[in-house]
């Protein structure tokens, strides 16, 4: 009886005591596609703060698409070309697109739901669905893994449109686990065997129960659900949804494959969690968590989508040298020259710069750690990541030429080891120009959310709400 | 009605004028659909991005809009491709019949009244996703998080409940029966559903009953069914159906009346009172759902429920997500807890225990405070003697009136290293007043960053505001309120004073500080101002800041603050406006008004 007690997190806990590698189980082998062998596999994507030091980051003066420099000193890419760092150089699996623009219709700091919906923001979130969930859910591909797609954050598990990813039917946004722990427990907890014959039965007798409770639940929505009109239906589905999740956790145990579970990550090295509340100076240690957690989940398939809303490094004597407040002192006071000022003229301030492309810099570095674990289980190859920020020029607020880089694997679909810089956003007379205006020209990123729909084997040629059918149709020309 | 266009047509032809002077920098979609909002006192921001959101409000937008003179304001935006449908229903005065799932708060509560003991399960889920500020709305979803945490606090709740199973689910039989199982079921799931059980439901429960107990024993049935009700649909949403199909009009049932009124006024679910006249079918009867207000709001738990509308109302309750920069104010972090504090007694006293108006909320001359914070408000070192009268601590000496002069809105409204003006003034328009405020991006305006400069005060750097023409169009109306707190700090203290030519100043880097404003929104609290203290007066004596409240309070109550129910939001506010001077601004006298309406007990179908 002592062991009914102990909840799933403490069993273990127990369980994983000392042990570097444990059996896993998959719940479930992966399931054939229509879309062929070359469909990618894996989909991650990865939030970034505080938009970007153009002036370090965008094509330097006698570069080209495919022949760039990201190692100059200064420069925010340095993390992907830095073998001594990360074991190799990752250039090229590296595509850097310049010219994206998140037609959210909102203030930078509340688009950030629109990386992966592709949607205006109103009523405080967007239209529809994000492309994890579009593509893991709705279309299925991640029901094939015991978790279908998992949404991780550094600091702030709030869900407003501008601290959200993920988000579910109608532009429902789903929670984020700030914990690593809890998002350990999530990917792995349900997937280690029982060592001794008495906690198996105990086991056994808990699913039972597990899924009998969950078929009761299922049920009664079944009974309340002909009652609701169509939107409101959307919520019992979404409900439903959760419970298969919950299910696909309670299948029965397979033979162990070849993956090994990671290490619980140390709980130690952040006793505080939350922004505001005495997180900031683990920040780091989470993200690092985070990622690690991530890498070996989509290696060992317990799951295929994943999205992770990082911070920055807002406190005193932070590691980077920058200023406490990076939000104020550091993105605030980023003084563009043309480059990151859709070519409106004017010099800039140098000095302004380098702080950010520092901190760019500490962000891009934490997408080249993620390649690096994902590389050394086998998985880069498989997985396209995709990172972006809420903001082109954070002073500005601005949600044009946004800072867009995809990475890793995507099996020949898109050509890799390249910067591309798409078309200006208006033509040189009317640099002021916004969408909405008649002179405006701008790519929005939901041109990009369809080429990876399609990437993934999804026959769809839209994604995303818009005032304009132009701006959520096609995919974006020159990835291939 | 008249009342009620005089007023929707003074805020929106406000907005029009305002904007006017933008022509030429504001796209014309972005224009109308920043108007619709405002003209309806829906938030730029939370409204006036989307197609469908332009589009469903220009309605009331539009009949403002020409009475007003300016027959551009309310333009109807074409529905963006792919945008969300508004629903066609939207100017019905009812709300559309829907399930709500319960905030994290509700959860708890309803915990403790099902299971008799304190859970603090609910205050660990993932947050409430917030509608308007508002954590009680029709956002809740069963998410995977949300359900992963939800299964393991079922679990845990449910072995706690095990321990008490003698008292909980007694039976005489030896070793327990399924027909204890059952009696206990019968009873058990109609308290958590707030209703009646069904046959089919107390079937399908003792199913999860003998699962449990299978192999294992009585207590272990229990254990499982308590936790399958916890997870269950019945528990987690309240519903608003009524007992027939949905029709163009469909009244809920008296349970659901009951579970209405008892999640809005004391955010628990219904007692045994409430429960007993919803089974003698009281509850159809506007005056005894009145009565049972009364009733409920005498209550204790009704204080914390007053005390969140105004929180979340003002946005006051992010205090506890709020942090300064310790160089900078090295003192916030201690008097964070003080401030938290302070505002939720000084509300409940004001709203709550002495049933006062908005007006006193934003006007008081005293507080209820700590001795830290107290001193601090009145500029006292460590042994400086507190004046306080009771309970409250006395502030006449000093220029702080009400509630936006106490250190939580301060400090929320303000950035890590010093003050905020614009985040002031915007709070105050958009929150206190209902003044839309577009956002710079949805009226295509590039935003240039307020640069740091030691040698001007705040004001002084903010003066590039009005000297921009573009800028000045909002901001004179922003910075013009964002002003007068300019005497107080980033978090809230009195900024170093002095005298100078025998009267009192504040200084900002050696400079004195002007908080002297002319405020002329158009509004009925325009007027000259020395300081935040005289504004809040004003702010405190306008009809239009009642207004404000009482649309604020038909969102929470109503739970919906959506395009979609504006006609019942209209609906609302012609009954509050009606009121009596001295009822408006006053909770009880407001949610009076919303229980006893029709839009309280019917529905629509929703689509």
């Amino acid at each position: 009886m002592t062991n009914m007690r102990l909840t799933r997190r403490q069993l273990l806990r127990a369980t994983l005591a000392g042990a570097a590698s444990i059996p896993l189980i998959r719940a479930l082998e992966g399931v054939s596609r229509a879309s062929g062998p070359t469909a990618l596999k894996n989909f991650i994507c990865i939030y970034h703060p505080h938009g970007i030091a153009a002036e370090y980051w965008a094509l330097r003066s006698g570069e080209t698409e495919t022949s760039f420099d990201v190692t100059y000193d200064g420069c925010s890419l340095q993390p992907f070309d830095d073998a001594a760092t990360y074991g190799k150089s990752f250039k090229d699996k590296l595509l850097v697109i310049e010219g994206v623009d998140h037609l959210s219709n909102a203030n930078g700091h509340d688009s950030a739901g629109t990386i992966l919906t592709g949607s205006t923001i109103s009523n405080q979130k967007p239209q529809n669905s994000s492309l994890d969930q579009f593509l893991a859910v709705e279309k299925g591909l991640g029901m094939s893994t015991p978790i279908s797609s998992i949404a991780l954050g550094v600091g702030n598990d709030g869900t407003a449109s501008g601290l959200t990813l993920s988000f579910g039917p109608g532009g429902a946004p789903l929670p984020k686990i700030i914990d690593p722990v809890e998002a350990f427990n999530t990917l792995f907890g349900n997937l280690v065997v029982p060592s001794n014959p008495g906690s198996q039965a105990d086991a056994d007798r808990k699913r039972k129960v597990g899924q009998s409770i969950l078929d009761f639940v299922t049920g009664e929505i079944g009974t309340l659900r002909p009652r609701l009109g169509v939107v409101e239906q959307q919520k019992l589905d979404q409900h439903l949804t959760s419970i298969r999740e919950l299910e696909k956790r309670l299948a029965p145990g397979m033979a162990p494959s070849s993956c090994t579970v990671p290490s619980m990550p140390d709980a130690t090295k952040f006793p505080s969690l939350k922004q505001y509340n005495g997180g900031e100076p683990y920040f780091e240690a989470i993200t690092d968590a985070h990622i690690d957690v991530l890498a070996s989940a989509i290696a060992c398939g317990v799951t295929q989508f994943g999205t992770l809303f990082m911070n920055d490094l807002s406190f005193m004597n932070n590691p980077l040298g920058l200023p406490a407040d990076n939000h104020a002192n550091v993105a605030h006071t980023y003084n563009a020259s043309p480059i990151g000022d859709n070519n409106r003229p004017g010099d800039g301030a140098p000095d302004t710069w380098t702080p950010l492309a520092k901190f760019n810099r500490y962000s891009y570095s934490k997408v080249a750690r993620l390649m690096q674990k994902l590389d050394a289980l086998g998985a880069l190859d498989n997985t396209l990541i995709y990172v972006s920020s809420d903001m082109g020029n954070p002073s500005l607020h601005s949600t044009q030429n946004v800072p867009t880089v995809l990475c890793g694997g995507t099996g020949g679909m898109f050509k890799m080891g390249r910067h591309m810089r798409l078309g200006p956003d208006c033509s040189d007379g009317t640099p002021w120009c916004a969408p909405g205006d008649a002179t405006f020209s701008g790519v929005s990123n939901n041109h990009l959310l369809v080429s990876i729909a399609q990437a993934f084997g999804v026959d769809v040629n839209t994604f995303g709400t818009q005032n304009e059918t132009k701006h959520t149709t096609g995919t974006l020309s020159g990835l291939t | 009605m008249g009342t009620t266009l005089f007023r929707l047509t003074a805020a929106l032809s406000l907005s029009a004028l305002a904007l006017s002077a933008c022509e030429g920098n504001i796209g014309g979609s972005d224009h109308s659909a920043s108007l619709g909002p405002g003209g309806n006192g829906f938030q730029g921001g939370s409204l006036g991005g989307g197609p469908g959101g332009g589009s469903s409000l220009s309605g009331g937008g539009a009949s403002a809009g020409t009475s007003s003179g300016t027959g551009t304001a309310g333009t109807m935006t074409d529905a963006g491709v792919g945008g969300t449908l508004v629903d066609p229903n939207a100017a019905s005065p009812l709300l559309p019949a829907r399930i709500r799932r319960l905030t994290d708060a509700e959860f708890d509560t309803s915990v403790k009244s099902l299971l008799g003991f304190d859970s603090t399960f609910g205050a660990s889920f993932t947050p409430d996703t917030r509608q308007d500020g508002f954590s009680r709305n029709d956002a809740q979803r069963v998410d995977p998080v949300f359900i992963s945490q939800l299964q393991d606090a079922a679990q845990q709740l449910a072995t706690t409940a095990r321990g008490n199973v003698n008292n909980l689910a007694p039976c005489s039989d030896q070793g327990g029966s399924e027909a204890c199982a059952k009696t206990f079921l019968t009873t058990f799931a109609a308290r958590a559903y707030r209703r009646p059980a069904t046959d089919a439901e107390v079937t399908a429960l003792l199913t999860v009953y003998r699962v449990g107990a299978d192999g294992a024993t009585y207590a272990d049935g229990i254990q499982a069914t308590i936790q399958a009700v916890l997870e269950s649909p019945g528990f987690l949403y309240v519903t608003e159906l009524g007992d027939t199909p949905l029709q163009a009009k469909t009244t809920l049932n008296q349970y659901e009346l009951a579970s209405a009124l008892a999640y809005l006024v004391t955010g628990s679910p219904p007692d045994d009172t409430l429960l007993a006249a919803a089974k003698a079918g009281d509850l159809s009867d506007p005056a005894k759902r009145q009565s049972q207000l009364d009733r409920l709001l005498a209550l204790q738990p009704a204080s914390t429920q007053v005390v969140r509308l105004v929180e979340e109302w003002l946005g006051i309750d992010a205090i506890t997500q709020t942090a300064k920069d310790s160089n900078t104010y090295p003192g916030f972090a201690a008097l964070r807890d003080s401030m938290k504090k302070e505002a939720d007694d000084f509300t409940a006293e004001v709203m709550w225990k002495n049933g006062g108006s908005v007006g006193d909320l934003l006007s008081a001359n005293w507080t209820i405070a700590d001795d830290s914070l107290a001193r601090m408000y009145l500029n006292l070192d460590q042994n400086g003697a507190i004046p306080r009268n009771g309970n409250h601590v006395d502030l006449s000496s000093v220029i702080r009136r009400g509630i936006l002069d106490q250190g939580a809105f301060l400090s929320i409204y303000a950035h890590a290293t010093e003050t905020s003006p614009v985040l002031r003034g915007v709070a105050v328009l958009r929150r206190v007043a209902c003044f839309n405020i577009p956002s710079p991006q949805s009226l295509n305006i590039t935003v240039v960053p307020v640069v740091a400069d030691p040698s001007k005060t705040t004001r002084d750097r903010f003066a590039q505001h009005v000297s921009d023409k573009v800028c000045a169009s909002c901001h004179t109306n922003i910075d013009s309120i964002g002003f007068t707190f300019e005497d107080l700090d980033g978090m809230g203290q009195e900024r170093p004073r002095q005298m100078e030519n025998g009267a009192l100043v504040h200084t900002e880097n050696g400079m004195t500080v002007d908080s002297s404003t002319t405020v002329q929104t158009g509004l009925s609290f325009d007027g000259n101002y020395a300081d935040s203290s005289a504004l809040d007066q004003a702010l405190g004596a306008s009809p239009d800041v009642l207004d404000c409240f009482a649309r604020k309070l038909f969102r929470n109550a109503a739970t919906r603050s959506d395009p979609t129910v504006a006609g019942a939001e209209t609906a609302f506010l012609t009954t509050a406006f009606a009121l009596a001077p001295t009822a408006q601004g006053k909770v009880h006298d407001l949610l009076s008004a919303f229980v006893a309406s029709d839009a309280f007990v019917n529905r629509r179908a929703s689509e």
